[in-house]
């Protein structure tokens, strides 16, 4: 029974290496079926906001897609731009806001970091304390609805399926 | 009427004209993307492939997309990018492979173009819709897995995946007790008693039922004695310890949770008609 939809990494440990200490740790790893869980809250949230539309990413802890949804009618380009903030979110493990912030706030040389998209929607995943992944909201009603719903995704009780 | 009116209603009526005279096109939903990934996902998971599978619309934007425990991350972009291909050029991405590999090398200047098989033009009609696009396992593999989710649109199995039955066929289905549906994720029956039954343990589906004709005494939970397996996830017997009694009438519901013993202990007004919804969740099975 996959009640819980994350596993925990290889857990290899290798007490041999300098100093006694482990060559390796492990991580929570963020599943599909978790990634889904997490899309599935936030399609829920922007039906409960009445958003005009939506796309929802969900990325893993190095920024890979693991899932998508592009709610009918959003516009195009808005499925890149949630596979960005998300990216950012989780790299940064910070929410995109404080990156949107910044920028705004003077910080402009921060555009050029590569692969940065500094726009408020990407909120990190936390399971036990540890950053799984990241949800990339786009395409939604405004920049904050984008954080609305994605933060509403990100509360997503991994223990609950 | 002033000379305004006159020309604004005119203006008006050129722009009908215009907009009557455009063409309409089809647009992949997000329900059909979903649907033709889960086609797609299901073949996987039949061949323990590990891939992602990403659905594009007609001009190439990812509409869906789901990458399988274990699969390469690289395949995430790598699925979206034999999608495009095949959404924008309206054919399957193994033809530019194909001109590459056998000598058309200037294929590779194709704006948009990445000439790797596995992604494949979803059909509606007539029209490209949109694609999708497999990655992770071998080039021959991720386009068999793609196929299965093209064919799932083409052949209008996902538009089909709509029941609707009218009451005729209902009342029909009522009148011996029979499924009206049965999918690898759920089953609605509409069934019918004129006695006791087994007890009954679904390990894998949960029973929702509304009770539409006549009485039943129903036992639900305790613990089965005398259980034998007797197909796939069914278990049955015939004497339970414990259980709470219910009385069922019309309008009733009950939810049975799977893994809970339950049981038509005694049809007190019979024939006990009844509507059941079974969602179905396989343990490990694709989610």
């Amino acid at each position: 029974m996959n009640r819980v939809p994350l596993i925990t990494a290889a857990l290899v440990i290798f007490c041999g290496s300098a100093g006694g200490q482990p060559a390796t740790t492990s991580q929570t790893v963020l599943t599909l079926a978790g990634a889904k869980q997490v899309i599935a809250a936030a399609v829920t949230e922007a039906d409960r906001l009445k958003a005009p539309g939506g796309s929802i990413a969900v990325v893993d802890a190095g920024g890979h897609l693991i899932a998508l949804e592009r709610l009918d009618n959003t516009f195009a380009a808005s499925a890149d731009i949630a596979v960005g903030k998300a990216r950012t979110a989780v790299l940064f493990k910070k929410p995109t806001r404080v990156f949107e912030d910044l920028v705004n706030g003077g910080r402009t040389t921060m555009v050029t970091l590569p692969d940065f998209t500094p726009l408020q929607g990407g909120v990190p995943v936390v399971v036990d304390g540890q950053v799984v992944g990241a949800v990339g909201v786009s395409g939604a009603a405004s920049a904050q609805q984008d954080e609305d719903i994605a933060n509403t995704a990100a509360r997503f009780d991994a223990t609950v399926r | 009427m002033n000379k305004l009116m006159v020309m604004t209603a005119a203006l008006l009526a050129a722009l009908n004209a215009l907009a009557t005279d455009l063409p309409e096109k089809k647009v992949l939903t997000l329900e059909a993307a979903r649907q033709v990934a889960a086609a797609a996902a299901a073949e996987a998971q039949r061949r323990h492939a590990r891939v992602v599978i990403a659905v594009v619309d007609d001009g190439g934007y990812p509409v869906y997309l789901e990458r399988g425990n274990g699969a390469q991350v690289a395949s995430s972009q790598v699925a979206i990018d034999k999608a495009h291909t095949a959404a924008i050029y309206r054919r399957p991405s193994k033809v530019f492979e194909e001109q590459v590999s056998h000598g058309r090398v200037s294929a590779l200047a194709l704006n948009g173009v990445v000439p790797l098989q596995g992604g494949l033009p979803l059909v509606a009609g007539d029209a490209v819709v949109g694609a999708i696009g497999v990655s992770g396992e071998t080039p021959q593999e991720d386009e068999d897995i793609a196929r299965v989710g093209a064919e799932a649109l083409a052949a209008g199995a996902v538009a089909s995946a709509v029941t609707y039955l009218d009451r005729d066929a209902v009342t029909a289905a009522f009148v011996r007790g029979a499924p009206l549906l049965e999918t690898p994720e759920y089953k609605v029956h509409a069934s019918r008693r004129t006695g006791p039954g087994l007890i009954e343990v679904h390990a894998y589906e949960t029973d929702v039922v509304y009770v539409l004709e006549g009485e039943a005494t129903f036992v639900t939970g305790g613990r089965l004695l005398d259980g034998k397996v007797t197909a796939p996830g069914e278990i049955r017997g015939s004497q339970l310890e414990g259980g709470n009694v219910q009385q069922l009438a019309p309008g009733d519901v009950v939810v049975v949770p799977r893994g809970t013993p339950h049981w038509f202990r005694e049809i007190g007004t019979a024939p006990f008609l009844y509507f059941v919804v079974k969602p179905i969740a396989v343990p490990g099975g694709a989610s």
